[in-house]
């Protein structure tokens, strides 16, 4: 029984836990990499990661932006929170356009649907 | 390894992905004492580190007190499949000079091929 979908559930923005972060996106980008369906949901603050047009280097920080590029350019599909953004005062059009923003029970229902959840 | 502890050919694969590096949480404990429980019930088991999860690889000396560097070299011993992520163990200055010994350090891709092959996938961490 072949493993083909993974849902990928990221809690961590690109600072302070970059790591993480950036481990998600490593791992999200090796699935698809590897004919897999990946979905990676962004919740409290790995909302973050999808605001557009973060320019870090001023302060010797890389942001994630080139391998979500790649993640979206490779097939993969990035929702985001809808709650996690309004607690944080974010709106959808600072997100990279190809982000889906839905309520948390919606994005619940692709964890159980997808074969395989990890959490970073 | 001795022939029992060899997983039969139609065994049901698992692979463990810990992400908490060693003491700082009981993700460590919990994961390989899950894989070495897991080979006793006939698992094909996969363990791969990642993230901090690559530090439990480091640890090689005796401790009289919990050591997850001792139970990875028992979990190794066992059959267990262990891996660690090579980007992560390049981060941190791990690499097989210091490292246990049937430590795997290998690329995301190894990760991958090891959850497309499973039947359970279990991460420990957060």
């Amino acid at each position: 029984m072949p493993m083909k979908s993974i849902f990928i559930y990221t809690l961590h923005g690109t600072y302070g836990r970059d790591d993480d972060a950036y481990g998600a996106m490593l791992a999200a980008n090796s699935a698809l990499a590897k004919g897999m369906d990946v979905i990676m949901a962004l919740a409290e603050d790995g909302v973050c990661m999808a605001k557009k047009g973060q320019e870090p280097t001023g302060v010797g920080m890389p942001s994630n932006l080139s391998e979500i590029r790649d993640f979206l350019d490779l097939g993969g599909r990035l929702v985001v929170v809808k709650q996690s953004l309004e607690e944080r005062g974010i709106g959808e059009r600072e997100l990279v356009e190809e982000a889906e923003v839905m309520d948390i029970a919606q994005v619940h229902r692709f964890a159980l649907d997808c074969d395989v959840s990890m959490t970073y | 390894m001795n022939n029992r502890d060899k997983p039969s050919q139609d065994a049901k694969t698992l692979t463990i992905i810990l992400t908490r590096g060693p003491y700082v949480s009981e993700a460590a404990d919990m994961a390989i004492n899950t894989a070495l429980r897991a080979r006793r019930k006939g698992y094909n088991v996969n363990l791969f580190m990642y993230l901090d999860g690559a530090w439990v690889g480091h640890i090689k000396e005796e401790k009289d007190y919990n050591n997850p560097g001792e139970w990875l070299r028992w979990a190794v011993r066992k059959g267990v499949n262990v891996g660690a992520c090579e980007r992560c163990s390049d981060a941190r200055d791990l690499n097989a000079d210091n490292v246990n010994e049937g430590i795997d350090i290998c690329g995301s891709y190894r990760l991958m091929e090891w959850v497309k092959e499973s039947h359970k996938v279990l991460t420990f961490g957060g």
